[in-house]
């Protein structure tokens, strides 16, 4: 296989880019004003969905790469296809999420942006070397920041940009200090061939180059210690954009840790303290996030510390998985629950923004229940399967994260999926009170507008898809 | 034919919950509670039909689909029919039929009248899932389900912070119960991964036929482990069946609409955890501590509910406490069965008792909810009496649900409380006997204590001067004839049923065709305990009587012969009035309130101080936020440093 051929198992990857460039082209010839805005909406929206479609039937259709065959810059296998399918899903939602948020103005530059975030996601799952891997991960972040920038023009907004941009950027550089050290003690870019390369060096370099890549991904994931961004930059910016935040960076990172040690790529570099790491992070992370997200008030904070919550569970079962050397499926189903729940209630707030004056504390909540039925249900079951609540998908997640990590017969993971039992509770604390302040009575809205359609859409969608996937789980 | 029967009774309600949501959403206010109740009416039809083809006592099981595989981690959905399933089952789709007719006329003037059908539907999909989980998970899953839909109905009435509250206090507390459970499932599953290495790929572990099966190689192997289990699975079982210390939720949930109260929080939902150890009585046997302290809390429970509904007022807060009382009576029986000998009779005893009650209490409830509905919402023992008159068919059916309740011979609640007498009293010769003892003469002091605190619900409420609130309007009514019919039904069976079950040995019977629960000769009827559970009951009516004797009902206008001749022995008597106030109304009293300042400071202190801990943690890691770049950088150097130096160490 030949370094260029490989590109071929980009295709879904490719499609979304060229449609994403596309637009960001038409931006410069296209002048939409307030009277041909829904016009201009419908057709990149529309566009937008259309180019997702396509890149999920071009995905379903797709081969394998060949498993015994030498990789170039590009793989594809099970790995490429969940982040594939993690992308689509979590670009339905925001797509519809963000159909009518933000200035008209730079509605090419969203839509276009977005398409291209979305499919460098998906080149991360398909990346078989660090350069490619590095370039996907930063097809993530470029377009984040100029996502970021365009969402509003407050001071808030410029400070969660500049805070986004400063962190993120150090973050990179972290990844490429870590990628020159493995580059340096094994010779080559390729993962497979520096894997198998690290496995019979003796270096001490590698646990140094392995901690400085993690450490570097563990940004994108909001891991602890390096979540400090995210309720900051949550509550500064707009809310499909804090919901993008939540959902596309962390799948990028998990997925590239899956590539760089996971079971997918040749062996497993199955450093003992990598794993113990990865576990005790985990750990720390998600009674952090819980244990914080109790005492915010605003409401994006909670769900900022929520997300990072959720990074601790996975990460749990991600040591696990690791030190196992099993399927990583329980992490893809904890992601794509992950995406429809925790999206839902972003969608649900997109929706009932649209309606009502902006939803900033947790108070603002109060009184939805009265102006949409809907969204309100919809943010119901999405709150109780982020609180992981049976008869919805999050149950599932968590129990199989717990199951997975109560498998090795080693002290640490047991003490992992005891914490996550405390955890899953202390998370109750504080999705029940939102759950009821969806209800709790308040001073009569009056609005004359319907909620917009596409994000309440993407609410109900995001709660069936909750509730389908506890009776039928994907795997 | 018995499998495709079996999949319509969950289904049924759940094609109804879907219609009724969908109903509920457009706003379209009068057709989705007919879809419900038929749907209910279909489901309770499909159950007596299994219940009827039922011939042998060998379980049945309806496969369904691969519901989750994870590596050796596999559930299935599947349903399951045995003769413990058959016993609760008719009582479950049989008494939410009659509750779902009822509330028609109930709710019907409420803005949510679809919302509440559906959710009515849905808990009775997860119910009956949950009587008929082939599975430990299964049973988890929905014994969650049924939780949330009784958070729904609690907090139906949203608008009112006292029913967002309850709901909340019924959702935490239960979250803690719970979570016990399932730890309890999940180590449950891994011993068994232990005992059975290298099972096929296809097996569900957690499948109760294979827990059965393999209970004598986990016993062998794992006893301490088995026990943990046994506990952890009964932490769950008194969370759902608000059994002492986590029964604080249970008087709360009343804030819900009255039938809810009647269906979920008397009849079905709480005697889930009665039917969890029941259903897991193969395993329990084996963990005799467990069934101790399971009879040990119900004792407790049985006895401080007594007391505290004694102190109670408010019509639906007694029945509540009585509720948790008489939960504790299944408790008790349940965990008479530390001995092999005893098994079969404890649980049949439990379950005898889990289905009189059910009638009863749900003609009590429903019976309290047409009070409430002529009263305007006002049920205070204070403020209403003498309805008599006003509502002459709801007094006679509240009357036989209480007698019922009270242990008054022949009607239901007589039988199945002596037959939980016997069981108790048998389990007194064995290896624990004293504490059994102990249990049985609480169990004898509560059950004279149901009498009073019943009967003098029953004597405030409807006897004496009449005393109508001025929120019942100007012309107080009788509740609507589908409502009436619908409590008439429950009340024919709360007079019936027990006789008629325990001259037929149905139960027993039932019961005794489940090989590990077999019957180990015939169970003796004890006359000495029926004289004396009589005699208790009788005592208990009497001294309601006399308690409430200076009550204004003495001098209502035109007593009958039958009460002036009551009235001249509760004067001539009245010294015992004063010895029992003396002796008992006041010791109770204080008692009473002393358990509720327990329950308000410290239990409710307690589930307080395990929520504010984390909330003290946060406000101390919120000060390393500070919103700077350069400190976050510098925390994430810091961090990455940590892991550097132990990576290289």
């Amino acid at each position: 296989m030949t370094t260029a051929g490989s590109i071929q198992w980009t295709l879904p990857a490719s499609v979304l880019l060229c449609v994403g460039a596309l637009m960001l082209g038409a931006g410069a010839f296209l002048t939409p004003c307030a009277k041909t805005a829904d016009r201009y909406r419908r057709f990149f929206g529309g566009g937008l969905l259309a180019a997702l479609i396509l890149a999920a039937i071009l995905s379903g259709s797709g081969s394998l790469s060949p498993p015994d065959q030498p990789t170039g810059l590009f793989v594809r296998d099970a790995i490429s296809i969940s982040s594939e399918k993690l992308a689509i899903l979590g670009g339905l939602f925001l797509t519809l999420m963000a159909w009518n948020a933000g200035p008209i103005r730079l509605l090419a530059e969203k839509t276009g942006c977005l398409a291209i975030l979305l499919s460098g996601l998906m080149f991360v799952g398909c990346s078989a070397d660090l350069t490619t891997l590095f370039l996907s991960l930063e097809l993530v972040s470029i377009p984040t920041y100029v996502l970021l920038g365009i969402a509003g023009e407050t001071k808030s907004h410029r400070e969660a940009t500049l805070k986004y941009f400063a962190l993120s950027a150090f973050s990179s550089a972290l990844f490429l200090f870590g990628a020159s050290y493995l580059y340096g003690i094994t010779g080559t870019t390729s993962l497979d061939a520096s894997i198998l390369a690290l496995r019979t060096s003796e270096s001490p370099l590698a646990s140094i180059a392995w901690t400085m890549i993690v450490g570097g991904l563990a940004f994108r994931i909001t891991a602890f210690p390096f979540h400090f961004y995210a309720p900051d930059v949550f509550a500064g910016t707009s809310t499909s954009m804090a919901a993008a935040l939540s959902y596309l960076p962390k799948v990028a990172g998990f997925v590239a840790i899956l590539r760089l040690l996971g079971p997918g790529s040749a062996t497993m570099p199955t450093d003992h303290f990598l794993i113990t790491s990865l576990l005790l992070g985990g750990m720390l992370t998600m009674t952090l996030g819980n244990v914080l997200a109790i005492v915010q008030a605003n409401l994006r904070r909670v769900l900022a510390y929520s997300s990072v919550a959720h990074t601790g569970y996975i990460l749990v079962g991600l040591a696990a998985v690791l030190h196992a050397g099993s399927s990583p499926e329980p992490i893809f189903f904890y992601l794509a629950s992950y995406a429809a729940m925790t999206l839902g209630v972003f969608a649900g707030i997109e929706s009932l923004e649209s309606i009502r004056p902006a939803v900033v504390e947790r108070e603002d909540l109060a009184g939805s229940a009265r102006v949409s039925t809907v969204t309100t249900a919809a943010m119901t079951i999405c709150l109780l399967s982020l609180a992981g609540l049976p008869l919805t998908a999050g149950f599932w997640a968590k129990l199989q994260i717990i199951v997975i990590s109560m498998s090795p017969a080693d002290g640490l993971f047991r003490a992992a999926s005891v914490l996550v039992t405390i955890n899953a509770i202390i998370g109750a604390g504080y999705y029940l009170p939102l759950l009821v302040q969806l209800y709790a009575p308040s001073l009569p809205l009056r609005s004359h507008r319907r909620a917009s359609p596409p994000a309440t859409i993407a609410s109900a969608l995001a709660a069936m898809l909750t509730v389908l996937w506890f009776f039928i789980p994907m795997n | 034919m018995i499998s495709l029967l079996l999949w319509v009774v969950p289904l049924a309600p759940l094609v109804g919950m879907l219609v009724a949501s969908l109903l509920s959403l457009t706003g379209a206010r009068r057709a989705g509670h007919y879809v419900v109740i038929g749907a209910i009416g279909l489901s309770t039809a499909a159950t007596l039909l299994v219940l009827a083809n039922c011939d042998s006592g060998a379980a049945q099981t309806a496969w369904g689909y691969r519901w989750l595989h994870a590596g050796s981690f596999n559930v299935n959905i599947s349903l399951r029919s045995d003769p413990l399933t058959l016993t609760l089952l008719p009582i479950v789709t049989g008494v939410s039929f009659l509750v779902a007719c009822y509330s028609v006329g109930y709710m019907t003037h409420d803005r949510g009248f679809t919302r509440y059908f559906a959710i009515f539907a849905g808990f009775v999909f997860c119910m009956t899932m949950l009587v008929l989980a082939g599975n430990l998970l299964m049973l988890y899953a929905f014994w969650e389900g049924v939780g949330l839909c009784s958070y729904l109905l609690i907090g139906f009435w949203y608008q009112r912070p006292s029913a967002a509250a309850a709901a909340t206090k019924a959702f935490l507390v239960n979250r803690i119960a719970d979570a016990g459970f399932l730890a309890g499932i999940l180590l449950l599953w891994r011993l068994m991964t232990e005992v059975r290495p290298d099972v096929h790929d296809e097996v569900s572990l957690l499948d109760f036929g294979q827990i059965f099966a393999a209970i004598g190689d986990l016993t062998t192997s794992h006893p301490s482990s088995v026990t943990l289990v046994g506990f952890l699975l009964l932490l769950g079982a008194i969370g759902k069946s608000a059994q002492f210390p986590l029964h604080v939720w249970l008087p709360d949930a009343m804030e819900g609409p009255t039938p809810v109260s009647a269906l979920i929080h008397a009849a079905t939902m709480v005697t889930a955890g009665v039917y969890l150890l029941a259903r897991m009585m193969p395993l329990l046997v084996h963990t005799p501590a467990v069934l101790v302290t399971a009879a040990s809390l119900g004792a407790a429970t049985a006895l401080i509910g007594a007391i505290l509904a004694l102190g109670q007022t408010d019509l639906k807060r007694i029945l509540a406490y009585s509720t948790i009382s008489q939960l504790g009576y299944m408790f008790m029986a349940i965990g008479s069965a530390a001995e092999s000998h005893l098994v079969g009779p404890a649980v049949a005893a439990a379950m005898f008792h889990l289905v009189t009650h059910a009638f009863f209490k749900a003609t009590l409830f429903l019976s309290a909810g047409n009070v409430m509905h002529a009263m305007g919402d006002v049920i205070d023992l204070r403020r209403i009496a003498g309805l008599r008159q006003v509502l002459p068919v709801t007094h006679g059916l509240f009357l036989v649900g209480a007698l019922a309740l009270a242990g008054i011979p022949p009607l239901a609640g007589f039988w199945s409380k002596d037959a939980i007498l016997a069981v108790i009293d048998d389990a007194t010769h064995g290896p624990a006997g004293t504490i059994y003892r102990i249990i049985f003469v609480i169990a004898a002091i509560s059950a004279f204590l149901t009498a009073v605190y019943t009967m003098r619900a029953y004597f405030g409420t409807f006897l004496g001067k009449k005393s109508i609130p001025e929120e019942a309007g100007h012309h107080p009514h009788e509740a609507h004839p589908t409502m009436l019919i619908a409590i008439a039904v429950l009340a024919g069976a709360s007079l019936l049923a027990g006789g008629i079950l325990a001259s037929t040995g149905a139960i027993d019977r039932m019961i005794g065709q489940i090989p590990s629960l077999a019957m180990e000769g015939s169970h003796h009827e004890s006359s000495t305990i029926m004289i004396l559970s009589s005699a208790i009951s009788l005592i208990g009516l009497f001294v309601a009587w006399i308690s409430m004797a200076p009550f204004p009902f003495l001098a209502s206008s035109k007593p009958s012969r039958l009460w002036t001749r009551l009235q001249e022995i509760g004067q001539r008597r009245l010294y015992i009035d004063e010895i029992y106030a003396v002796l008992f109304v006041r010791p109770a009293e204080t008692l009473s309130h002393l358990l509720a300042w327990m329950d308000s400071v410290f239990i409710d202190g307690m589930v307080g101080m395990i929520a504010r801990v984390p909330t003290a943690l946060g406000v101390l890691a919120r000060q390393r936020q500070t919103g700077l770049i350069p400190s976050y950088s510098l925390m994430m150097v810091a961090g990455l440093v940590v892991i550097l130096y132990w990576s290289t160490r």
